[in-house]
């Protein structure tokens, strides 16, 4: 049994002042902090509107009743239980770099932290080629050594196919909910597919992508012989420093095209250099993409 | 400065070494390094890595030639090169004499010898600054001040250094080792540079002293004319004398009266008493009238005036007891423009009696002996009846027959005169042993002994005396065990006419001497320079406090006294005070030669040489940076284009669905 994944408590401390934010129109199970479009049992006072027959007659306002001798109805906001699902890509390019897979699992523990700490649901789906099979996870942070315990045990391996994982995601949770995708994203064709199919659910979706300093800019010059990781192809290629460039204006491509289809499918995306301490990028990177708050 | 001592052909053969290895470097092709990666996509415009294998290329020009600049100018640095005419400094040695004669005051109160580093320094100030200079100081057994070198600096500080000394200088020694300094093998390559020797000084010698600079004088007008002959060929090694110059300090006459010498002597007769006699010498050229005063421990028992002629020498003699021994010391007043020599002092020594027992039962060895002994001033004599111990004071005991069996403690002296049935018979007493110190003076063949034939020497025996004849009996024997000592006289010396001959007091009174300590009958006047002590030493500490360094074997020590005063030894765990006093100074003034006396010749005029290894240093450093900027700084820029992700603007080749969201427009979100 592999070791627990740990969080520091002095991290664990800082997150508590923090939100995942998902959009507004979301609907879940009622009972958490998120406020939801919905009207109904709440704490937080939302309006009024004429009594009509079948109210229940304990939300009347008998003091305007007094003032004016009508009935009127008080309405609150409800407090839903939003669902958080993560889809954590365990392929091998994940595993080639392992600063980037320990990087990916500390994200996904943090995210499950915070939904945890405001009482929402946390379903955490790994996958590769397929998904493999999720912990769902509710109960406040009391439950969250399930989580931790769960993404000790996750292994790497196998071939991206993010568009199948999506598909056998959405026939296992059905419901909408906040989707983040922590992943290196380098299957581009099967992103902007499944993308779509996430957001044609109404899912709110969030792209972490996790890459390691080296996949942004080569540090190796002279002749590389290279080894894809997923399809084992082999290609050996001059890296001069023009080349150098050249892999750089790629990636920014890449990663500028990413950025506008997350965008453009009313998602979030945030991009994580495992250069960067993880603390610094939850507390300041997430702030900056909007993930928290 | 000169580091590698590298030719132009080495700098140039370096460089090439350095350059092809540089490009060795540009142009080598390593091994395909073998990289797994998580996609290939990103490296579709790469070239392919197969195909620019074939040929070599220079990836880094720019940055190669700044590299191989660099490494040029490194080498060259290190080759050391100077911008200018090169000329070659000559050696130069300079003699400074600060001989006793440096202490000289002059009118104004100030030494000579600060006379003599002011010319050392005006010297110094007109030599070209690539002469390597040597400084001697002329003291008898001085080493160099300082070896060849042209840091002025270090040259300087020596000067100022020089401290008088109180010994009488050896000018034409100094000179000769000067001279030899400049030119050791004798002969000089043609066209080295003429060597200069000056003597800076008061140059003031003795008789000897003048004979010998005449010598050294006509040594090198001889090695001048034989270079001068021999200057027309040209592949002759020629002799090159060097160029000798003084520079006197101190023209005023000498106004100085001074002790010269201390004589002292013990009285044979009563030990305690002591005969002195005290030299002054006038060194004025005008009379002088002073008054000696003599101390022994600080009171002052005798005061004489005299009255001496210029350059003469009186002398004052008187008598004194003195029982403990202790420091003489002679003081002239008024004082004079040279105190050093103004006070002397010498070690009395003390009289130390030896105790003797004579341990017999016959009354006319007694009395024999008693006769002999109390002769001895030095002596003191206790007779013992044999079968009695002898006091455990006495120094000496002399047995009328066998020492005890268990041997005795004390130094002994035994007559064997064997019992009464030993056969005996009469031969002469010959073959005195002038080898030893007990028979050292011994000489007589007019002694008949009866020996008794019962000595028995063992192999560290020595014979002191014999029988002379065919078969030579010894009859006189010395043995010295551990730290005891013992005479042994195989015969009778009642039954002998040895006690009516001269020889038999000396005999007993070398013993005496031999098993127990030497009676100093007279006082060591010593003075600076070379001193030898008699001596086992472990540390001298001269008196201004400074250690002194000596060489040491079994004779004694032997040591260079430059100060005058009073030299603190230890010696065998104990402190023993010597006195050093100035030695009698000489006072013929040296009279330099015109050419002696002439400015110092004038120099080619040499231009001054720039080490050109900084401002290489400096330029390759430059020569770095610059690689470091086309080689790393082209490396660095694709960062920078990175940094500004994620805003690039590449085609979008996806089929994207616009849902509504631009990324310009706010999120639809909501905060708990």
């Amino acid at each position: 049994m592999a070791k627990p994944l740990s969080l520091s408590p002095d991290f664990l401390k800082t997150l508590e002042e923090l939100t995942l934010l998902s959009r507004d129109d979301l609907s879940g199970v009622v009972g958490a902090d998120h406020r939801s479009r919905t009207l109904g049992p709440g704490l937080e006072f939302s309006d009024y509107r004429r009594y009509s027959s079948g109210d229940d007659p304990r939300s009347l306002d008998w003091n305007a009743y007094l003032r004016l001798g009508k009935l009127f109805l008080k309405t609150y906001r409800t407090e839903e239980r939003i669902p958080i699902r993560l889809l954590l890509d365990c392929s091998e390019s994940m595993k080639c770099e392992p600063a980037k897979f320990s990087y990916a699992l500390h994200l996904a523990a943090a995210f499950s932290y915070l939904a945890l700490l405001h009482l929402d649901t946390v379903a955490i789906a790994p996958f590769a080629t397929r998904l493999s099979k999720p912990l769902v996870v509710s109960g406040g942070r009391d439950v969250f050594w399930m989580v931790a315990k769960y993404l000790g045990d996750v292994n790497a391996g196998g071939q991206t196919d993010l568009y199948f994982a999506s598909k056998e995601f959405l026939a296992r949770f059905p419901s909408r909910g906040t989707v983040l995708i922590l992943s290196d994203f380098f299957d581009d064709e099967a992103t902007q597919r499944s993308i779509e199919i996430l957001r044609m659910r109404g899912h709110d979706l969030v792209l972490v992508q996790v890459h390691t300093p080296e996949e942004q800019r080569p540090s190796s010059y002279g002749e590389l012989q290279l080894q894809d990781a997923e399809t084992g192809q082999q290609r050996t290629v001059e890296c001069s420093p023009e080349s150098a460039a050249a892999y750089e204006r790629n990636f920014s491509e890449f990663c500028t095209r990413l950025q506008r289809v997350a965008l453009r499918n009313g998602g979030r995306y945030a991009r994580a250099v495992t250069s960067l301490p993880f603390e610094e990028f939850v507390l300041r990177g997430l702030h900056r993409s909007r993930v928290v708050a | 400065m000169n580091w590698a001592s590298m030719t132009l052909g080495d700098v140039a053969l370096f460089s090439a070494i350095a350059a092809a290895l540089a490009i060795w470097l540009y142009l080598r092709q390593p091994r395909a390094a073998r990289l797994r990666v998580s996609t290939l996509r990103f490296w579709e415009s790469a070239p392919s890595g197969s195909s620019s294998a074939r040929r070599r290329k220079l990836r880094e020009p720019l940055a190669l030639l700044a590299q191989i600049l660099f490494l040029v100018l490194i080498i060259a640095a290190m080759g050391n090169p100077r911008w200018g005419t090169a000329t070659q400094g000559r050696n130069v040695a300079i003699v400074l004499d600060a001989g006793a004669w440096s202490q000289m005051r002059a009118g104004n109160g100030v030494p000579w010898v600060n006379d003599i580093r002011a010319q050392a320094n005006a010297l110094l100030q007109r030599l070209p600054s690539d002469d390597r200079i040597l400084l001697l100081r002329a003291d008898s057994d001085g080493a160099p001040l300082l070896p060849f070198t042209t840091d002025r600096g270090a040259i300087r500080a020596t000067i100022a250094g020089l401290q008088p000394s109180s010994a009488v200088a050896d000018i034409p020694r100094v000179l000769a080792e000067g001279r030899s300094a400049l030119n050791p093998a004798g002969v000089l390559p043609k066209g080295t540079p003429r060597g200069l020797l000056v003597y800076i000084g008061p140059g003031l010698m003795d008789q000897q002293q003048t004979g010998a600079i005449e010598a050294f004088r006509q040594s090198l007008a001889a090695a001048s004319a034989t270079a001068a002959a021999s200057s027309a060929d040209a592949n002759a090694h020629v002799f090159q004398p060097p160029e000798f110059l003084v520079r006197l300090v101190g023209n005023a006459p000498l106004q100085d009266v001074g002790i010269t010498q201390i004589a002292l002597r013990r009285r044979a007769e009563e030990p305690d008493e002591w005969a002195v006699m005290t030299q002054v010498k006038n060194y004025n050229d005008v009379p002088a009238r002073v008054t000696l005063s003599l101390s022994v421990g600080g009171g002052v028992f005798r005061q004489d005036t005299l009255s001496i002629a210029p350059g003469e020498t009186e002398s004052s003699s008187d008598e004194f007891t003195s029982r403990s021994g202790g420091l003489l010391q002679a003081d002239i007043t008024p004082g004079d423009n040279l105190p050093a020599d103004n006070r002397a002092t010498i070690v009395l020594p003390p009289s130390t009696p030896v105790s003797v027992a004579v341990v017999t039962s016959r009354a006319s060895f007694a009395t024999r002996m008693r006769a002999v002994l109390s002769a001895n001033p030095y002596v003191k004599t206790e007779f013992v009846h044999e079968g009695a111990a002898p006091p455990s004071s006495a120094d000496v005991v002399i047995y009328d027959g066998e020492a005890p069996a268990g041997g005795s403690e004390h130094a002994t002296i035994s007559f064997l005169s064997g019992s009464t049935g030993t056969p005996s018979h009469r031969v002469r007493l010959a073959n005195w042993n002038s080898g030893h110190p007990v028979t050292k003076w011994i000489q007589s063949r007019d002694v008949t002994v009866r020996a008794t034939e019962t000595l028995s020497p063992s192999p560290e025996d020595v014979v002191l005396a014999s029988s002379s004849g065919a078969t030579s009996e010894p009859l006189i024997l010395a043995r010295e065990t551990r730290a005891r000592r013992s005479v042994i006289v195989d015969f009778d010396p009642l039954d002998s006419n040895f006690t009516d001959e001269p020889a038999f007091p000396l005999l007993m009174a070398a013993s005496v001497e031999w098993m127990t300590h030497p009676i100093a009958e007279s006082g060591q006047f010593v003075t600076a320079g070379s001193v030898d002590l008699p001596l086992r030493l472990s540390r001298i500490v001269a008196p201004s406090g400074r250690d002194v360094l000596f060489a040491s074997n079994d004779a004694g020590v032997h040591l260079f006294a430059a100060e005058s005063g009073i030299y603190r030894i230890n010696s065998a765990g104990q402190s023993l005070d010597v006195p050093v006093n100035v030695p009698p100074l000489p006072t013929i003034r040296m009279a330099p030669t015109a050419t002696e006396a002439a400015p110092l010749e004038a120099q080619p005029i040499a231009i001054v040489q720039q080490n050109l290894w900084r401002w290489l240093v400096a330029l390759a450093l430059i020569a770095l940076w610059l690689e470091w900027k086309f080689f790393y700084f082209r490396r660095e820029r694709p960062a920078e284009t990175a940094a500004e992700l994620p805003t690039g603007t590449g085609t979008l080749h996806l089929d994207i669905r616009e849902m509504g969201h631009e990324s310009d427009a706010p999120h639809p979100m909501v905060k708990s």
